[in-house]
């Protein structure tokens, strides 16, 4: 059941991607798939953020793009302040003035043949119908409020910081005055000191405007700061969803543990790295293994981890985990 | 006697806008068996720093100063005698492992000429000369891996026994069937793993590493992290780190050397500089780390941005920033300073 | 990682373009040559229109000087085989030679980025449907095209032009395609979609100014191959008919005299070369700025 006063909920998100068959129709290959989204329910509450972890491969850049509808869904339901927006009918225009994105690569977030300002302006005119009179102002009140100033607006993407640019791309999604902001990877190509400007900008935004975040990220002290909730994934599924703070401080699924202990701690008297004991790589997304997809890189796993794939559960309130052996982790 | 000691190096860039000062008056110290660091921002001169020691920078350059490896000056070396010291006692690994191997030669292929050409050094005598590049390439000679002889594909048994001593060593499983593979197919991880292991095989007394990590998932960090630890013991090589994250140091530096702008800041062992940061600036790193929630969290940033380095301020160039900032440094640059404990600061609030 | 910003002042970029071909001489040289053909085209053209005679003699009239005539001060080219003055029937067949260079490139351009934007954008079916059309549009061979055209048409400058716009622009379209392809995977096209555009706005918006630099790079530097390709189909005979000057058929009717009057056919194709050059290099030369800035 759809809960009006969830921002964004994703009911059971597949996407699979064909490959290899090509356009012949008479090709004796079987069709392949590459799953990289298979079976993702989250949901937002408004004004919360909810930080999806993981590393490359586990799916997250093609959930948050399945979600703002520029990947089609191959199964499963989206719903946006309570109306269902993965149809083929929907009023996109709806949609895009309360749901926005902001992406990872500045370099590549602005088109490099347009000012600032026209770049900022671009939602507000296609999505608000604004005039030029009106763009004019509300892009400049938008800059004052990523803390830039306004004379920004007349310059070219490539005489900006790398910093500045992913505050006017801030500017741009928070223009049109969303209910939900997705945040992919918003500060990983930027130095340390402007990360924590950044971050500390979408924080005031998020209380000023009371607005709803969804973070992709794979770093963890990034989505600790940022996130209400957490949800981890790997090999396009969520295998632990709950409260951040719980999920990075009692870490239940194993590569949930892996993921926090290899976070590399500011602290030299803390080397957690030296302990880490996970070993192989991210599997592939055409053949994942079966059953649990961790199964051959986890030191818990059993035979039942080899044949069964485990569903989420409960262990405590809104905290769930899909692993078959939860309580060994209990101990770590 | 260390083994690196950087005196006073100036490396300038020639480019369209004049001439930009990438490092000025650093100086450092690596000593055999040591794990150091160097911590900056873009733009703060580490991966110049990096390229000098190597003697990999662009030919449009001005550079002055010293780099004595083994108290030999290498800025005073050609071309010819550099290459001498280049991949054989001084290695380098770079970012992106994937462009470093060759696309069209197997793993197996580039290993064992890494490793034949180490051996036939060691048998003419140290200097990688046209000499030893005939031997190791001449068909009647000793026998040669398929890379060199394209007719063959059988490689010398002994040469094939090290790359797999090299492969376990990097942790990698599987071994045999990875030096049958092509660049393309190993992923991020095996691939900088594998660098690692060709690097190491020269048996170099120095490895510089320039953001080895950074295009590496989290998980797969670790790992190459705690083995680039754990080789620097068994193999008795010093390891310079270059990184952006400061993190990533204090889990496997011994000391840490942070630069700003093309500056020196700080130099000090590892603990040292977390508990008792003298630079504001690397207060201001510290400060910016995220160690807890935005609710509860004292996250302060640094104001302001890195300086264009084409319009470098007057006097010490992080005082625009600096919250300490008084009137000696908008006029003046400080120069470094030691402290107790070999700890060294450019700073005027710690050079009264 | 991050990147320092630029200084405030804006960017010039007319300024830094001029002051860049300034710098290269090749490419000043280019663009004097070109200037000259330029100017001379559309002078000779409107007073063609207008029936004005800007030429010392006419270029068609006969007689004006002895047949044969080497070059002098009165013809600077010369007479040719029936008297009249060389250097007036250059000039008059100018613009023949420039319009063909220019509108065929201008045609090609338009029709390949159209194409080649929309089967980057809308991939699939459509895609290869183009670009199997481009591939066989691309395999019909220029001067059986030019030859049909010229049988059934007639001969004449705007046909042979026409002949050329047909198979020009696959390669366009192809090297369109490619750069849109590459355009496709910037956030910013995400962006535009989340602003609402459709497929055709951010083709016009986004699409076409990016990849307008290697487009018209590629544009520049084909003129001259045009220019060559039109002189050879005039020096055939499908162009214009004699009396009619045009260059590549005052080669072919000198051709007989190179012993003779060794000028005469040489002339014209040193016209030819030269305007095939100075295209050619001011190509270079706005490569060269717009890709340096």
């Amino acid at each position: 059941m759809t809960n009006e006063n969830l921002i964004l909920e994703t009911i059971n998100l597949k996407k699979y991607f064909k490959i290899g068959r090509g356009l012949n129709p008479f090709s004796r290959e079987e069709q392949k798939y590459v799953r990289a989204v298979d079976g993702v329910s989250l949901s937002i509450q408004e004004g919360k953020t909810v930080g999806v972890v993981g590393e490359s491969g586990c799916g997250k850049t093609t959930l948050a793009k399945a979600i703002v509808l520029l990947v089609s869904l191959t199964d499963g339901e989206i719903h946006l302040g309570g109306k269902r927006i993965d149809g083929g009918q929907v009023n996109r225009r709806e949609v895009y003035r309360n749901m926005q994105m902001v992406f990872q690569d500045p370099d590549s977030s602005l088109d490099p043949h347009m000012k600032i300002g026209d770049s900022i302006g671009e939602q507000l005119r296609g999505l608000l119908g604004y005039s030029d009179a009106e763009v004019t102002k509300a892009v400049r009140e938008s800059l004052e409020g990523v803390g830039m100033p306004w004379d920004l607006a007349d310059r070219l993407p490539r005489q900006l910081s790398g910093g500045q640019k992913q505050r006017a791309a801030i500017a741009r999604a928070i223009s049109p005055h969303p209910r939900l902001v997705i945040l992919d990877e918003p500060t990983s190509a930027l130095d340390a000191s402007v990360q924590a400007q950044i971050l500390t900008l979408l924080v005031n935004l998020q209380k000023k405007f009371n607005l709803s975040y969804m973070l992709i990220t794979h770093n963890i002290a990034v989505a600790k700061y940022l996130s209400d909730t957490i949800g981890v994934m790997y090999s396009g599924n969520i295998v632990e969803y709950g409260p951040a703070l719980d999920v990075i401080n009692r870490p239940r699924h194993p590569y949930t543990l892996a993921l926090v202990k290899s976070a590399p701690i500011p602290d030299p008297w803390k080397r957690n790295i030296l302990q880490v004991e996970v070993k192989g790589e991210v599997p592939s997304a055409i053949n994942p293994p079966p059953g649990c997809r961790f199964n051959p890189r986890c030191p818990y796993a059993e035979d039942t981890c080899r044949t069964t794939k485990p569903q989420l559960e409960e262990i405590s309130s809104s905290h769930v985990v899909a692993c078959h052996f939860v309580e060994k982790t209990a101990a770590a | 006697m260390a083994l690196l000691d950087v005196d006073d190096l100036t490396v300038q860039y020639l480019t369209g806008s004049g001439l930009v000062t990438a490092l000025d008056s650093v100086s450092l110290r690596v000593s055999e068996n040591e794990f150091l660091a160097i911590v900056g921002e873009s733009g703060c001169g580490k991966t110049t720093l990096g390229l000098s020691v190597i003697g990999l920078l662009p030919e449009s350059r001005k550079v002055r100063g010293s780099i004595n490896y083994k108290g030999k000056d290498l800025m005073k070396l050609g071309q010819g005698e550099m290459r001498n010291y280049r991949g054989t006692e001084i290695a380098m690994i770079f970012q992106e492992p994937l462009t470093s191997l060759n696309p069209v030669y197997r793993v197996g292929d580039q290993l064992a000429e890494a490793i034949t050409l180490r051996r036939v050094r060691k048998e003419l005598g140290q200097n990688v000369t046209g000499e030893v590049m005939n031997k190791a390439y001449n068909t009647k000679g000793i026998n040669i891996p398929p890379i060199l002889s394209r007719s063959k594909r059988s490689v010398l048994a002994d040469v094939k026994e090290e790359m797999l001593h090299w492969l376990n060593l990097v942790r990698i499983s599987d071994p045999e069937q990875v030096l049958e593979r092509y660049p393309f197919e190993l992923s991020g991880g095996m691939a900088q793993r594998i660098m690692i292991a060709m690097a190491l095989s020269q048996e170099p007394a120095l490895l510089i590493a320039d953001e080895p990590t950074t295009a590496l998932d989290v998980t797969t960090q670790a790992q190459v992290l705690k083995l680039m630890r754990e080789l620097m013991d068994k193999v008795n090589t010093s390891i310079l780190l270059i990184t952006h994250d400061l993190a990533v140091a204090s889990q496997v530096a011994d000391r840490a050397i942070v630069m700003y702008a093309g500056e020196f800041a700080e130099d000090s062992e590892i603990h040292d500089l977390f508990s008792r940061p003298l630079h504001p600036y690397t207060e201001g790193l510290l400060n910016c780390i995220l160690f807890d929630t935005k609710d509860g969290s004292s996250l302060s940033p640094i104001h302001g941005s890195v300086p264009d380095m084409r319009n470098l301020p007057l006097g010490c160039r992080f005082a625009p920033r600096c919250p300490h900032a008084f009137e000696r440094c908008q006029s003046n640059r400080p120069g470094p300073v030691t402290k107790e404990n070999g700890h060294k600061v450019s700073c005027f609030l710690h050079d009264k | 990682m991050e990147t320092s910003p630029l200084p405030a002042k804006r960017a010039s970029r007319v300024g830094s373009f001029l002051s860049l071909v300034r710098k290269n001489k090749e490419a000043l040289v280019g663009a004097v040559i070109v200037g000259i053909f330029f100017v001379t085209a559309i002078v000779a053209e409107i007073a063609n229109v207008f029936g004005i005679q800007i030429t010392p003699y006419s270029p068609l009239q006969q007689d004006v000087g002895p047949v044969l005539a080497a070059p002098s001060i009165s013809h600077i080219f010369g007479t040719d085989l029936l008297g009249r003055d060389v250097f007036s029937r250059i000039i008059v067949a100018t613009p023949n030679d420039v319009a063909v260079g220019i509108s065929v490139v201008g045609v090609a351009l338009l029709v390949g980025v159209i194409i080649g934007s929309i089967a980057a954008f809308r991939g699939g079916l459509l895609d290869e449907f183009l670009m199997r059309f481009t591939d066989v549009i691309f395999a019909l061979p220029v001067l059986v095209i030019a030859m049909v055209i010229a049988v059934t048409l007639g001969p004449g400058v705007t046909h042979m032009m026409v002949a050329l716009m047909i198979i020009w622009w696959p390669p366009y379209a192809r090297l369109a395609r490619g750069e849109a392809l590459k355009v496709s995977h910037q956030n910013y096209i995400d962006s535009a979609r989340l602003s609402g555009a459709g497929t055709w706005k951010i083709i016009t918006k986004h699409v076409v100014p990016n990849i307008s630099v290697t487009m018209l790079v590629y544009a520049t530097l084909d003129i001259g191959t045009v220019i060559l390709l039109y002189a050879g189909l005039s020096y055939l005979g499908l162009s214009v008919s004699p009396p009619f000057p045009d260059w590549g058929e005052m080669v072919s009717s000198y051709q007989d005299y190179l012993i003779v009057s060794p000028w005469l056919p040489i002339i014209p194709g040193l016209v030819i070369a030269t305007g095939v050059i100075g295209f050619s290099l001011l190509g270079d030369g706005i490569r060269d700025a717009l890709l340096a800035s």
